[in-house]
C-alpha cells in the first residue's frame, strides 16, 4: 500500500462525483492509467478545478490505494490550452484519450504509450495535422490491445509482390497475388501504402511538420475505421462527435 | 423488510433523489411521520404540482408554468440581447445577479464528446430557429469554462457566425475576493488574457 506519491499524468477525462467533486481519469507515467477522486474540484475557488481539465499535463500528488486513488495537489506542466480552445481539436483528443481509455487496463504502465500520448497531444495543440496524428495513435493503441493489422508485409508473407490492397478480413495488408483471397480487400494506392506504413512504424514524435493529403489521410482513416469495427469489441463514443464535425464544416 | 410497507415506499421513494442514502432516506421518512398532516399534503401537492404544472418555455427552454414564459414575455426586456445556458439553475444564477436585462436560451446540456452528446441531442436548432424571427443583436455565450462548456461555446460560434450576430463569451479569470497567489497557473493566464482598461 502507497502513501502519497508524485506522478506525472495527463488528464483524459473528468465525471462529476457528488456536488463538489470530481472523478478524475489520467494517464500517468509511473502508474499508468487510474482514476481518482478530486474533491472539491467542481468549486470555482478550487485550485484543483483547473489542473483537472482534461488534455493537461501535470504534476500530481495523489494517494494511491487498491481502488480510486485521490488527488490532492496538481501544477500544470503544459496546460494544452489551444486543444481545449479548438472544437476540432477538443474532438481529436477527445477521441484518443477513448481509445486509450478503452484499449488499456487500469495500472498496467507502458512508458511509451505515455510519451506517446503526450507529443500526440503536444502536436495536435501546435496546430499540426490532427487526422494524421490521430491515425498513428490509433495504430499504437491497436498494437497494445493485441489487434494491430499486418502492415509491414502481406498477410500470407509474400515479400517480393508490391502490395496493393487492405483486407480488414484478412486483417492487414495484401500484395499482388493475393489480392484476390479478398474480394472485398480496399485498394490501396502505392503512396496511401507509404503513409500507412510510415505510421505503422514511426513514433509520432520521429515527424516533424506532417502534411500530408487529405484524400489520403480519409483513405487511411476509413481502412483504420472498417479494421476497428470489425476487431475493436467497445465501441467509441467520440468518433461521433467527429463525424458531425466534418459534416457541420463541410456546410 | 423491517419496516411496515408505507415506510418502506417512503424511504424507497427518497432513496430516488439524489445524494440520499438509505439511513438518511429512512430519517427523512420518520421526520415526516412526526409532520403535521396538512403539511404533509402540502409537501405532496408541491411535489406533483411542480412536476405536473412546470413545463419548458418554447421560446427559450427555460422551466415555466405558462407558455411562453415570464421572462420572454418580458418587454422591457432587451430582446436583441441573448444568453446562452447549460441548464435551468443557470438562469436563476443569472437572474439573482439583477443585472442582465435580456433574454435567455437554455441548452438542457452540453456537447460531450466523450459521452457521445453532440450538437442534435441539446437545444441548439431552436436557438438557430430563434435567431432568424427575432431580431437579435448579440448573443453571449454563458456556458461553464470547462471542456464540454468551451466546444459547445465554440460549435454555436462557428454555427450562428456567419449570420453576423455579435457573438461574444462571458470572461474568464480570478474569483471576486480571490487571491492571485494561490491561483493556478491556467486561471492566471485566462486573466491575463482577458483583461481591460480601467
Amino acid at each position: 500500500m502507497h502513501m502519497f506519491e508524485k506522478v506525472h499524468g495527463i488528464v483524459l477525462r473528468t465525471r462529476d462525483y457528488g456536488e463538489t467533486n470530481k472523478i478524475v481519469t489520467l494517464y500517468t507515467k509511473e502508474y499508468g492509467l487510474m482514476s481518482a477522486v478530486a474533491k472539491g474540484a467542481k468549486k470555482s475557488r478550487s485550485r484543483m478545478a483547473a489542473v483537472t481539465q482534461p488534455f493537461i499535463y501535470g504534476q500530481y500528488i495523489m494517494h494511491v490505494g487498491k481502488g480510486l486513488g485521490s488527488l490532492q495537489q496538481g501544477e500544470p506542466i503544459d496546460s494544452m490550452r489551444a486543444i481545449r480552445e479548438d472544437i476540432v481539436k477538443t474532438a481529436y483528443a477527445t477521441y484518443m484519450s477513448e481509445l486509450l481509455m478503452k484499449s488499456l487496463e487500469e495500472k498496467e504502465p507502458i512508458s511509451w504509450v505515455f510519451e506517446e500520448l503526450q507529443v500526440s497531444l503536444e502536436k495536435i495543440a501546435d496546430n499540426q495535422e490532427a487526422l494524421a496524428i490521430t491515425c498513428m495513435f490509433e495504430l499504437k493503441m491497436y498494437r497494445v490491445s493485441g489487434i494491430s493489422p499486418m502492415i509491414t508485409s502481406c498477410v500470407n508473407g509474400h515479400d517480393n509482390s508490391p502490395i496493393v490492397s487492405f483486407s480488414i478480413a484478412e486483417g492487414g495488408v495484401l500484395c499482388q497475388q493475393c489480392r484476390f483471397k479478398d474480394t472485398t480487400a480496399i485498394p490501396l494506392e502505392a503512396n496511401t501504402y507509404r503513409v500507412l506504413r510510415m505510421m505503422h512504424d514511426l513514433s509520432v514524435k520521429q515527424i516533424r511538420d506532417v502534411q500530408l493529403k487529405q484524400e489520403t489521410l480519409v483513405a487511411i482513416r476509413n481502412i483504420l475505421e472498417g479494421y476497428y469495427d470489425w476487431y475493436g469489441s467497445i465501441p467509441i463514443k467520440s468518433r461521433k462527435f467527429l463525424k458531425q464535425l466534418h459534416l457541420f464544416e463541410s456546410e | 423488510m423491517y419496516y411496515p410497507e408505507p415506510i418502506s415506499k417512503l424511504i424507497d421513494s427518497f432513496t430516488k433523489l439524489p445524494g440520499i442514502g438509505p439511513k438518511t432516506a429512512a430519517r427523512l421518512a420518520f421526520f415526516v411521520l412526526e409532520m403535521k398532516e396538512d403539511d404533509v399534503l402540502d409537501f405532496a401537492k408541491s411535489l406533483v404540482n411542480a412536476k405536473r404544472e412546470l413545463t419548458h418555455c418554447t421560446t427559450c427552454g427555460h422551466i415555466t408554468d405558462r407558455d411562453p414564459c415570464s421572462i420572454c414575455s418580458d418587454e422591457s426586456r432587451d430582446g436583441s440581447l441573448i444568453c446562452v445556458v447549460e441548464d435551468p439553475k443557470d438562469v436563476i444564477a443569472m437572474e439573482k445577479m439583477k443585472d442582465f436585462q435580456g433574454k435567455y436560451h437554455v441548452l438542457h446540456g452540453t456537447i460531450s464528446p466523450m459521452d457521445g452528446i453532440g450538437p442534435e441531442d441539446i437545444n441548439v436548432s431552436s436557438l438557430i430557429e430563434r435567431l432568424k424571427d427575432e431580431k437579435v443583436e448579440e448573443l453571449i455565450l454563458a456556458t461553464n469554462p470547462n471542456v464540454e462548456g468551451e466546444a459547445t461555446s465554440m460549435y454555436i460560434s462557428r454555427l450562428v457566425k456567419p449570420s453576423g450576430i455579435r457573438i461574444t463569451r462571458i470572461a474568464h479569470g480570478l474569483p471576486m475576493g480571490g487571491d492571485l497567489e494561490y491561483a493556478d497557473e491556467v486561471t492566471l493566464s485566462k486573466a491575463m488574457e482577458g483583461r481591460r482598461d480601467v
